[in-house]
């Protein structure tokens, strides 16, 4: 019974520490939550955007390109969702990806600001 | 020994001279030479897009008129896609330096389809890989070059329906935001 016992306690101990190794120690709710969103939101830009994006096409700023973004950014986030969701100077609306929802684009949107805090 | 000083002194200028000279020329990465070939091509394509076939155009002041056959129309002017031909068609006859043209799998005109192994698989590549670019090199007689392939995307309304509705497209269900086909650069090494 004992033996038992102390099998299921040590059972317990052993979980929580390799699930402890799942994630960095340091990393709360929040940032977790906020890098998951963001994984989302590059799969978004990959399938969606990046044939533009990546490399500046028919003028699209280029993601992470500080020049192209920093006067764009001072606009504001709601600016450029509205931007890119209606469409602006030669992007059509959502680059022409109408399956996007607004809510996918704002996420988008936010991936390109958190990227020039990256380069 | 004035003889000797004087064997010291020229080698010792020799010497410095040569730390003077300018390093030894390894030249441009033929990668960094055909992007910043692609960035001016891109900005010039973009540019005529924006501020005369868009400004000038129906959508704007409609005082020109662009489409395929323009030379037939009074104030008709190029396509952007054919804008971009002309100055290909320009820079071959001024230069062997460089060469680029417009391709694609699918082309409206025959001669705009990939001739050598490499362009095919470039173009298979940035199709397959949306965002990306293709390098590579080829030899073609005796002569190795760097390939490279850009996308080429649709960008408008104007791209796919003009193409989608071609009688000599190959391909009639083009959307927005898709590869057409591909700007393909290309240098002797």
């Amino acid at each position: 019974m004992c033996t038992n016992r102390t099998q299921f306690l040590l059972l317990i101990v052993m979980l929580a520490v390799s699930l402890n190794g799942c994630s960095p120690p340091s990393e709360n709710h929040q940032e977790a939550a906020v890098r998951s969103d963001m994984e989302v939101a590059e799969a978004l830009y990959k399938k969606n955007c990046k044939v533009c994006h990546a490399q500046g096409i028919n003028g699209a700023p280029i993601v992470g390109n500080q020049k192209m973004w920093t006067g764009r950014a001072e606009q504001g986030i709601d600016v450029l969702v509205d931007h890119a969701i209606n469409g602006f100077g030669l992007m059509p609306p959502k680059g022409g990806k109408s399956h996007v929802t607004d809510e996918e684009v704002r996420l988008i949107v936010e991936y390109y600001l958190e990227q020039l805090k990256k380069s | 020994m004035k003889k000797r000083v004087m064997t010291a002194a020229i080698a010792a200028l020799t010497l410095g001279m040569t730390g003077c000279g300018e390093p030894e020329s390894k030249g441009i990465d033929p990668k960094i030479y055909t992007d910043s070939l692609f960035a001016v091509m891109k900005a010039d394509r973009t540019n005529y897009t924006k501020l005369v076939v868009k400004r000038l155009g129906p959508a704007g002041a409609d005082v020109i008129k662009p489409a395929e056959h323009w030379k037939d129309l009074d104030n008709g002017t190029l396509l952007p896609a054919q804008m971009f031909r002309a100055g290909a068609e320009a820079v071959a006859e001024m230069t062997d330096d460089f060469t680029y043209s417009l391709q694609s799998i699918w082309p409206i005109n025959s001669q705009n389809a990939p001739k050598t192994p490499m362009e095919k698989e470039g173009l298979e590549y940035i199709g397959a890989n949306p965002g990306e670019n293709f390098y590579g090199e080829e030899t073609l007689g005796d002569t190795t070059y760097f390939t490279a392939v850009y996308p080429d995307v649709a960008v408008s309304d104007a791209c796919t329906v003009c193409h989608n509705e071609h009688k000599d497209s190959p391909k009639t269900d083009f959307q927005l935001g898709e590869i057409m086909g591909g700007v393909v650069i290309r240098v002797p090494l």
